[in-house]
């Protein structure tokens, strides 16, 4: 049986200075896993979880269920069984952004890639 | 003076059977509408039995503390990018054109669009792209694709590089998704 899902991801996560604590889903729905199977969705930063506006840089945060994503990367954020149908996990996002910090101006920014496997 | 009594006494009677009838009347609507409000309390009693509470839920509040995805996102920020994945493609062996199902799910109507990228990956985390598409509308399919070579019979480790783009002037890109996927080829 072909197996398949539609994955939601977070399109953008938005700092300002009174924002630096965000939370957005991550969920899968219409899963077809066949028996024994498992799908499980990993993250990863281009930029190893720093926001770069040229040589200029922001660190931030991701955390699933109070567990931080390591900068190393490619951690397990959701992980779901076959003979379930959907799921989700909330991901927490932070940063220490200040205006006290001597920063270039402008749009800082980082890439996150969900890597979604079937094992 | 016999005639006019008479009448008196027939319009006392029309009169007294007129209130009756009215009386009679008044009470069978309410009657009607007592049996509906009782059939419909039976209705609700036997709702919650089936759900198995047989009143050991009523009374209980709802917890505070349990949480949908849905609230964690207010309707005021953007929405996620719904992606479609799959476990498996099968191609005919040493053919470029081909059939596959890329698609950019209804949800994103008026939000995202999105391509395509079929990469083969090896184990030092390479890969080489075989097939890049154009920008896909919310609702539409990629069905029929020509990849730059014909393949030779085999499994092989695949990724679909989805890369959803805003519907601004900009198309500005988004996080984005590898959908790790099987190429089999026969």
């Amino acid at each position: 049986m072909t197996e398949s899902y539609v994955v939601t991801i977070p399109a953008s996560v938005s700092f300002t200075d009174t924002e630096k604590n965000i939370d957005r889903p991550l969920q899968v729905e219409n899963i077809v896993l066949n028996e024994g199977r498992t799908l499980k969705i990993n993250v990863s930063s281009l930029n190893n979880f720093k926001m770069k506006n040229g040589d200029s840089e922001i660190d931030y945060k991701m955390m699933v269920n109070a567990t931080e994503i390591p900068e190393k990367n490619n951690q397990d954020v959701l992980v779901i069984k076959a003979g379930e149908h959907s799921g989700w996990a909330i991901l927490h996002f932070l940063t220490e952004l200040s205006k006290d910090n001597a920063l270039l101006a402008g749009r800082y920014s980082d890439t996150l890639t969900f890597t979604v496997s079937i094992v | 003076m016999k005639r006019e009594d008479n009448n008196q006494k027939n319009n006392t009677e029309k009169y007294t059977v007129i209130m009756l009838g009215s009386i009679l009347f008044m009470l069978c609507v309410m009657t009607i509408i007592m049996i509906i409000s009782m059939v419909c309390r039976c209705t609700n009693m036997i709702s919650v039995q089936d759900q198995g509470y047989n009143g050991g839920g009523v009374g209980m509040l709802i917890d505070p503390n349990a949480v949908d995805p849905s609230d964690v996102q207010s309707s005021d920020e953007e929405q996620g990018v719904a992606i479609s994945g799959i476990s498996a493609i099968t191609i005919p062996q040493g053919e470029k054109e081909v059939t596959v199902d890329f698609y950019n799910p209804d949800k994103n109507a008026d939000m995202y669009y999105q391509t395509f990228e079929l990469r083969l990956t090896d184990d030092s985390g390479g890969y080489e792209t075989i097939y890049t598409s154009g920008l896909v509308e919310p609702g539409k399919h990629i069905k029929h694709i020509t990849l730059s070579r014909g393949l030779e019979a085999g499994v092989y480790q695949a990724v679909i590089h989805v890369q959803p783009y805003r519907m601004n002037e900009e198309r500005t890109p988004t996080n984005n998704a590898d959908i790790k996927t099987e190429l089999i080829v026969k």
